[in-house]
């Protein structure tokens, strides 16, 4: 009923979104458990889903939505949440709604670290243990980029668009040519573990690929709202914010590590995946105004459904075969993102 | 109580000294003008009471305790400062960016919610209250700025001494709105909040400051009641115009008239 009556103040659409928001991303998840090149029954899909954690683990049914679906589809919720609150938290901080992870360098910074890990370690990079030193390494290459842009790009009256984007083109290029060096160097074997992994995608999910992105995911997604307070009054200016008693200088380091550190963690666990970033803070923005209190929540959960329903999608259209997700969310986000440009006016975004 | 006190500031943040020997005392409930050319020091003098740009020399304390000493949270619960320009553009409802102003304090949403009401009365923003932001009129962002920095310092339950700096806030802001403002203005000191005020408008200014202050290049020029800063040895000295002095029909106070321009012959 509640959902029903027109919302009386953005505080009380705000609310009202994350509600249903709650509800639709498990259903998104049961959709998907049910899609794929085999389908299955709504009841099919649930008795699966309980005897993988039961008796019964043996059954088609079990194996399918246990051993396949279950980890990939919980890997895609995880990752689209944690990009979605990153490119929230990343347009608060430039003050630009243009800032994406993926256009502003982060992505490619964090590829690049994780590619320097793979060539070091060698074949040491299986299990857990190899899995968590490329996550490191695509952290700190996704830090270093997102510094370096975020340096270039602001001054004390804000950061300029056009500065910021160059400077994640310039980024993008640099990371991308020592990449090819690395390439270049490299044994086979090597390459062809940089390639698979580049290709990415979701479909290398494992349940040690879903722990290390529930450990990135708890920690990113409870510390990122925690600067809600201080993103609102970030948009005002640095220096209004500092009148407002933010302590700017922590809080952007905080913002710049902890989005580095998701952006990183997604990078080196399902590869490059574009637009989720950009356009679910969008979206979530339309919806219910910028403040931040909510709007990284909202996006979160958002970027979640979307990244599961997009995953659904990358898995049935050409069954068996299956699409890289990053090819559903670009095909499905730049029209997207085209109209918004277009349309900005109407929601009163400038710029 | 003396809400600040300069001594012999000197600030150079980018090299090139801005401020040399600022002179001043403000207390409680007194309002201060400054005035002086573009490029006079005035945007820096402001920057420097709020701690935005260090000091080279020289010293500034606030509330009687030295400026660098304060905690973040509670100067920005008793200091609140608003700029020349406005940087937002994310579309925030005039509401939410109001109660940004309220965000340091913790007195409550029933508090805030009264202090919100009082302040987009007093500057005639309550009909904008649901409106985007950044779908207003130059002077409209204004007002909603002016509350929100009213808001910042409009009331303290134990009437703590607050401080109010603006950077040319009437710029954009026609008649009604400017005696709107200085009525706010008067309002807000009256309840013990002192203002120190970037103005262009030197009878508006003569109109409700108790002192004024005259920059060139840096330097204090002159320093004291709006009658013995306004002279036309100052106008001739900081702005080098001639300008005839006269006396406000009602009020009595000083009336800066410019002279005739001249064509050179």
């Amino acid at each position: 009923m509640v959902l029903l009556v027109r919302p009386r103040s953005r505080k009380q659409a705000a609310q009202r979104l994350l509600l249903v928001l709650s509800i639709l991303l498990p259903i998104a998840i049961l959709i998907a458990l049910c899609n794929g090149a085999v389908p299955l029954g709504l009841s099919e899909a649930l008795t699966g889903l309980s005897q993988t954690f039961g008796p019964g683990k043996d059954s088609q049914a079990a194996i399918i939505i246990g051993q396949i679906r279950l980890p990939r589809i919980l890997l895609a919720a995880l990752i689209g949440a944690i990009l979605a609150m990153s490119g929230a938290a990343m347009q608060g901080l430039f003050r630009n709604p243009l800032a994406d992870p993926s256009l502003i360098g982060v992505t490619a910074g964090a590829s690049l670290g994780a590619s320097i890990m793979i060539v070091t370690i060698g074949y040491g990079m299986n299990g857990l243990a190899g899995l968590s030193l490329v996550s490191i390494g695509a952290f700190v290459g996704g830090l270093v980029a997102v510094l370096g842009v975020y340096r270039l790009a602001t001054s004390s009256s804000g950061s300029s668009v056009a500065t910021m984007l160059l400077a994640g083109i310039a980024i993008t290029a640099l990371a991308g040519s020592i990449s090819n060096l690395l390439e270049f160097q490299t044994d086979n074997e090597t390459l062809r573990r940089i390639s698979l992994w580049k290709m990415g995608g979701l479909d290398g999910a494992s349940y040690e690929r879903l722990l290390v992105a529930t450990m990135t995911a708890t920690m990113v997604l409870i510390a990122l709202p925690r600067y809600g307070n201080a993103l609102n009054a970030l948009l005002l200016g640095e220096s209004e914010a500092r009148h407002l008693g933010i302590d700017v200088s922590r809080v952007k380091l905080g913002l710049v590590v902890w989005v580095a550190a998701g952006v990183g963690a997604a990078v080196a666990l399902a590869g490059t995946i574009a637009f989720v970033g950009l356009v679910v803070p969008h979206i979530t923005r339309m919806l219910i105004g910028p403040d931040h209190r909510y709007l990284l929540p909202a996006s979160a959960l958002t970027g979640a459904i979307l990244l599961v329903l997009a995953d659904t999608l990358a898995r049935v259209v050409m069954a068996p075969t299956e699409l890289p997700v990053g090819v559903i969310t670009a095909i499905l986000g730049v029209p997207f993102f085209i109209s918004l440009l277009r349309r900005r006016h109407q929601y009163g975004m400038q710029s | 109580m003396t809400v600040l006190r300069v001594h012999n500031a000197c600030a150079s943040p980018w090299g090139e000294p801005l401020l040399q020997n600022i002179n001043l005392v403000l207390e409680e409930g007194c309002i201060l003008g400054v005035i002086g050319p573009n490029g006079a020091g005035k945007t820096s003098l402001l920057s420097a009471l709020a701690a935005d740009i260090p000091l080279t020399r020289g010293n500034i304390q606030l509330f009687n305790k030295p400026l660098a000493q304060w905690n973040p949270i509670q100067r920005a619960r008793r200091v609140a400062v608003l700029p020349q320009l406005s940087l937002l553009n994310f579309p925030y409802t005039v509401e939410e960016v109001i109660m940004l102003g309220r965000s340091p304090h913790d007195t409550g949403a029933r508090q805030d919610q009264i202090i919100l009401a009082e302040v987009m009365q007093a500057t005639d923003t309550t009909f904008l209250r649901d409106r985007l932001y950044t779908q207003l009129s130059g002077g409209e962002k204004q007002r909603v700025q002016l509350a929100r920095v009213f808001a910042q310092v409009w009331h303290q339950p134990d009437d703590q001494a607050r401080l109010l700096l603006l950077d040319e806030p009437t710029a954009a802001l026609d008649l009604a709105h400017q005696q709107l403002l200085i009525t706010a203005l008067k309002n807000l000191a009256g309840r013990g909040c002192s203002i120190a005020v970037v103005v262009h408008d030197f009878n508006l200014l003569a109109s409700f400051a108790d002192q004024i202050t005259a920059l060139n290049g840096g330097r204090q020029i002159a320093y004291g009641t709006p009658g013995s800063v306004l002279t036309e040895s100052v106008f001739a000295d900081v702005f080098g115009v001639q300008v005839h002095i006269s006396a406000h029909p009602e009020s009595g106070r000083p009336l800066v008239i410019a002279a005739e321009a001249r064509v050179p012959q």
